[in-house]
């Protein structure tokens, strides 16, 4: 149908491209048959599966490669290359081009899987085909993400190797019919180009460590479903160690190198704000981290091997909601970060919903199969309406309930085991990882909210039912379906996770010098007497170094418990400093996440915005909405007093895209008044009572200070300022990229000192200089004045003194019969009277207005009447200033973040930790024999 | 009473806690009609730039105030005070998320914004032969 010959197009590459597609999802399906049939170790099919895996990840890397190479050349035909780069692309950020999109992070995803596969073929162990049977199952939904097909209205994933021409959307549009469409058509001449806010490095490395945390994540899950699919629950537990603490180290390098990203490069001020995209990631987080303290209790004692299996389940089913809910669009206004809509949102629900089920399925196996079978074929009845269209979100309710009952079901079936004695270790691990998931269960609560709205949506007629019968206004709200997202996300999330942090931390003090089994509680008592005394001291420290007015009792218990389990962790380190290999991992992990809460306790709570309370506002413009002002407003050449600094709005400059604007920091230096020394403050006159140093605010000095009236009325009194400018410290240059394609962006610049940082960033800020005229005045605006009213102009005072019929209108030059009314204007600046200004409003033969506005050049001002009032009420009057007058300014922020460096070091010590669990593991393949 | 049953209550208990501040903290997504019915009540208005009214934005004065216009999803126009300073590309924003109450005084008094630009992540190709 379509033979018309296009000139310029490189197809090869997308043939390539589309081919390695669909051999990596055939491979990846043929390895997932033959690695199922060898799960119980059988080798008849272990050839033939490998092969098929082998050739899945040669085309894994084919479609990246030919990807790569399509954006590298630049053949902006492809739809993926003409959204990710342009031209002027350099090569480093060709790597952020290639997973900005979601076709390419996808496949960024399957890289890593199919790295991982390939290790874990290279291993020798007996579960080796039953866990690449569920890598492989996995990797051809993956694959699927790429197809780009419809069946009917469902659309099976975005395919990377479309040209635009060939788009749902411009399918037989008039262009695509040109055959020489590249060269007529301007927009084909280069590509959008990568957003100028992901052109950095953290985009580069960013992507690659979470996608890598990932995929990494799914292998604690084939462990333990391979080893359920042999309906043996302990069989996984002997390698799956290495591979859950790889997964807990690298998923929470990436949680943190986003929150580092956030930032250092973007202007919400903070590294952590519970946005539901940060949420999406710590969810999974937690419950992996939850599922390696589990699979370690389970192989120490022999116990919990349900939790261990269901947590790892959880991990990876937690890993496949954050994706459904950061891509499906169904965050949609809840979120500072944008989602797209990308059509998919039923084949990722379908695949959310899959891995829930087959999760429910294996943690069943001891079930009765009656019941395993009822819940199955109730399942994919549920699947199969859903697929259809038909009642889907009713299917999904009840689809999850059933899900919900198999697990209450399995845990029941479990084997029944003694109890753990508060005295073991493993009680107190199992306590902490159950703090962890019910944390986890908050966060993905209230991130949910509007799939929760979603679940309500077909209940509704039920609850306002329910509202008019019991009249309780709860029901009201449940039929209504709308709940937005806590309004103050921050304090909602604290409120809870702040005493669950608590919890988890005790559980880090108390277990570290516990036994599994059972331990002696004097033993445990004599090696905590350290720890416990060095916190006490510590804290008893910091309460007197810090104020205790901003402080609150969960902040402080916190503090406690957090310094508890830094120091206990610490000893212990030291302790078995001998046997580091086996017992530093767990130490030093405890150590960072300890250091983490500490920095978030500190930099958060002891953070404070020092662009808020500063002085050097004038009078005249205060009104009430300015007290909870947070921004500095900052003229330029300007120096203002703000936290312990003076700052100075420098210069404003650009550079490329960016506009820079330079802002000195000076040090602050308190005055000294000598006695009987007079100031003015708040409109009134005093002197001093004695010498002394000024304090913060004049209210706090205002003891040393008695109020006088001058004998003298000319007398100058300098207005009371706490500090005098010193020597120059740094200049910071926050700066707004101006981005024609995607919006002008702030981004924020920060002062690292060893103890804190300074951070700052424009919050408005005029990028271009106004338009003039030719003698440089700049656009008037009007306004209506009254008799006496005053307007403020940049410079000057502009007073309106009446206006006045003119008798004498030959003498201006004016007809006899003109009606000729003239207005006076006084203007003033700081040192009193300017000049005064008369325009005149001209009427000739009642109809005809002749503009006769005035100008000052002392001033700088036009005035002109535009309408005078038929009440006689006042005037409308257009004012318009010359350049000259204005002065430029910008709105900023400053943030102190004290103690920010604790949590950088914890998130460092952390990651280390974990990796020493990992590697340590598999070098040795069993565990060390230590605590 | 076995210790895992203590583990399930703990659980259960806290997890309606959480369903039940989850809902108390959250406000709802409201039209302006609601939200003026209501006032001194927080709601979420979803709509769009007035662009016909003027933005007023006097950082000189205040740098912490916008005033504007938003048209709402059912087209009732209001006036916002908004209690930050404008945010960068505000004209360009294809909707506005306001977090506010209704007062008295015919404003819309909004803490928050959130806004969602055309271009930033999901642009189509516009062509034109």
């Amino acid at each position: 149908m379509n033979d018309i010959q296009y000139v310029g197009e490189h197809l090869l590459p997308g043939i390539l491209g589309q081919t390695a597609i669909v051999i990596a999802l055939l491979s990846a399906f043929s390895a997932a048959i033959f690695f199922y049939l060898g799960r119980k170790g059988e080798t008849a099919y272990y050839g033939i599966a490998k092969t098929s895996y082998y050739i899945h990840i040669a085309s894994v890397f084919t479609i990246a490669g030919t990807l790569f190479y399509l954006l590298f050349s630049g053949y902006v035909e492809y739809d993926y290359v003409w959204k990710h780069t342009n031209k002027a692309m350099p090569f480093r950020y060709l790597f952020a081009c290639f997973w900005e999109g979601q076709e390419g992070s996808f496949i960024l995803w399957m890289i890593w899987l199919a790295v991982l596969g390939f290790i874990i073929i290279r291993k020798k162990f007996e579960l080796k085909q039953g866990v690449m049977f569920v890598m492989a199952l996995v990797q051809f939904a993956l694959v699927t993400m790429l197809l780009g097909v419809f069946i009917g209205e469902l659309r099976i994933g975005s395919n990377p190797f479309l040209l635009i021409r060939e788009l749902p959307e411009n399918f037989n549009l008039p262009w695509t019919l040109l055959p020489d469409y590249l060269v007529r058509i301007p927009t084909f001449e280069d590509g959008r180009g990568l957003n100028p806010l992901l052109q950095n490095y953290w985009m580069t490395i960013h992507p690659p460590v979470l996608f890598l945390g990932f995929a990494l994540a799914l292998v604690p899950f084939a462990f333990s479903a391979a080893s359920l699919l042999n309906k043996n629950d302990s069989q996984w537990l002997k390698h799956v160690r290495p591979w859950v603490f790889a997964a807990v180290s690298i998923l929470g390098l990436g949680i943190l190198m986003g929150g580092a990203w956030a930032y250092e490069a973007l202007s919400f001020g903070g590294f952590w704000a519970w946005d539901p995209v940060e949420n999406a990631v710590l969810v999974p987080w937690l419950i992996l981290v939850s599922a390696a303290h589990m699979i370690v209790v389970a192989r120490r004692t022999g116990k919990h091997h349900f939790s261990a299996h269901l947590l790892s389940a959880l991990g990876f089913f937690f890993i496949v909601y954050s994706t459904f809910l950061t891509r499906s669009g169904i965050l949609g206004d809840t979120s500072v970060h944008s989602f797209t809509d990308n059509g998919m949102i039923g084949q990722l629900l379908f695949y959310l919903l899959l891995s829930l089920f087959c999760t429910a399925d294996l943690l069943s196996f001891r079930s009765v199969p009656r019941v395993r079978w009822f819940h199955r074929i109730l399942s994919v009845v549920f699947l199969i309406l859903i697929s259809f269209q038909t009642l889907v979100l009713e299917s999904v309710v009840f689809f999850v309930i059933l899900q919900i009952i198999s697990f209450i079901q399995s845990a029941k079936s479990k084997k029944t085991s003694k109890e753990d004695s508060f005295s073991s270790r493993e009680f107190w691990m199992f306590i902490g990882s159950f703090i962890l998931v019910l944390s986890a269960a908050q966060i993905s609560f209230s991130t949910s909210i509007p799939v929760v709205n979603k679940f309500l949506e077909p209940f509704t007629g039920v609850f306002s039912d329910l509202h008019q019968w019991t009249n309780v206004e709860i029901f009201k709200d449940l039929a209504k379906a709308n709940f937005a997202p806590p309004t103050d996300a921050i304090e909602h999330y604290n409120k809870w996770q702040a005493p669950f942090a608590i919890l988890v931390l005790l559980a880090l003090s108390i277990s570290q010098y516990l036994k599994y089994k059972k331990s002696t509680f004097s033993h445990w008592v004599k090696k905590n007497v350290a720890g416990f005394s060095l916190s006490v001291v510590v804290f008893l420290a910091a309460l007197i170094l810090w104020d205790f007015d901003v402080l609150n009792s969960v902040w402080l218990i916190l503090l406690f418990v957090a310094l508890f389990t830094f120091f206990t962790n610490l000893i212990h380190l030291i302790d078995y400093r001998k046997q580091w290999q086996s017992s530093a991992a767990s130490s030093l992990s405890h150590i960072g996440f300890a250091l983490i809460i500490l920095g978030t306790l500190i930099s958060g709570g002891k953070q404070e915005k020092i662009s808020a309370n500063s002085s050097g506002v004038d009078v005249r413009k205060v009104n009430d909405e300015f007290k909870n002002n947070e921004d500095l407003l900052l003229f330029l050449g300007d120096t203002l007093y703000m936290g312990d600094y003076f700052v100075l709005y420098k210069r404003k400059f650009n550079e490329g895209i960016n506009v820079f604007y330079e802002i000195e920091f000076y040090e602050a230096d308190l005055k000294h008044f000598n006695k009987g020394e007079k100031i003015s403050a708040g409109g009134k006159t005093y002197a001093a009572n004695e010498d002394h140093v000024a304090g913060s605010d004049f209210f706090v000095d205002i003891h040393h200070w008695t109020p006088i009236e001058l004998n003298d009325s000319t007398e100058i009194v300098e207005r009371w300022n706490s500090a005098v400018s010193g020597k120059k410290l740094y200049s910071l240059f926050p700066r707004v990229q101006k981005n024609k394609a995607f919006g002008n962006v702030p981004e924020p610049d920060t002062k690292h000192h060893f103890g804190k940082d300074v951070f700052t960033h424009v919050k408005w800020a005029e990028l271009a200089d106004p338009e003039v005229d030719d003698e440089g005045f700049m656009e008037a605006t009007s306004k209506d004045v009254h008799y006496n009213d005053t307007l403020y102009t940049s410079k000057h005072i502009v007073v309106y003194k009446g206006s006045k019929q003119v008798t004498d209108q030959e003498s201006l030059g004016l007809l006899a019969n003109d009606i000729v009314i003239q207005a006076d204007f006084e203007i003033y600046n700081e040192k009193g009277l300017v000049d005064t200004m008369k325009p005149l409003y001209i009427v000739r033969d009642s109809t005809m207005f002749l503009p006769s506005g005035v100008q000052s050049d002392i001033a700088g001002l036009r005035l002109a009447i535009e309408e005078l009032h038929s009440d006689d009420s006042g005037i409308k009057i257009s004012v318009s200033e010359n350049i000259k007058n204005r002065r430029e300014f910008i709105v900023f922020q400053a943030i102190v973040f004290p103690g920010i460096n604790i949590l950088w070091l914890g998130c460092i010590v952390m990651t280390v930790g974990g990796l020493l669990s990992a590697f340590r593991r598999t070098r040795k393949g069993k565990p060390s024999k230590s605590n | 009473m076995k210790r895992s049953q203590i583990v399930i209550l703990v659980a259960v208990i806290t997890a309606m806690g959480f369903v039940i501040s989850s809902i108390s903290d959250s406000s709802t997504y409201a039209d302006f009609a609601e939200a003026f019915a209501h006032t001194e009540e927080e709601y979420h208005v979803v709509g769009q730039l007035n662009k016909e009214e003027d933005v007023i934005y006097a950082p000189e004065i205040n740098p912490t105030l916008t005033e504007f216009s938003l048209v709402d999803n059912n087209g009732v126009s209001k006036k916002v005070k908004l209690y930050k300073s404008k945010p960068q590309d505000f004209e360009r924003a294809e909707s506005i998320v306001l977090i506010g109450e209704a007062k008295a005084d015919g404003f819309f008094h909004a803490n928050e914004i959130l806004m969602k630009c055309p271009s930033k992540y999901n642009e189509q190709n516009q062509i034109e032969a």
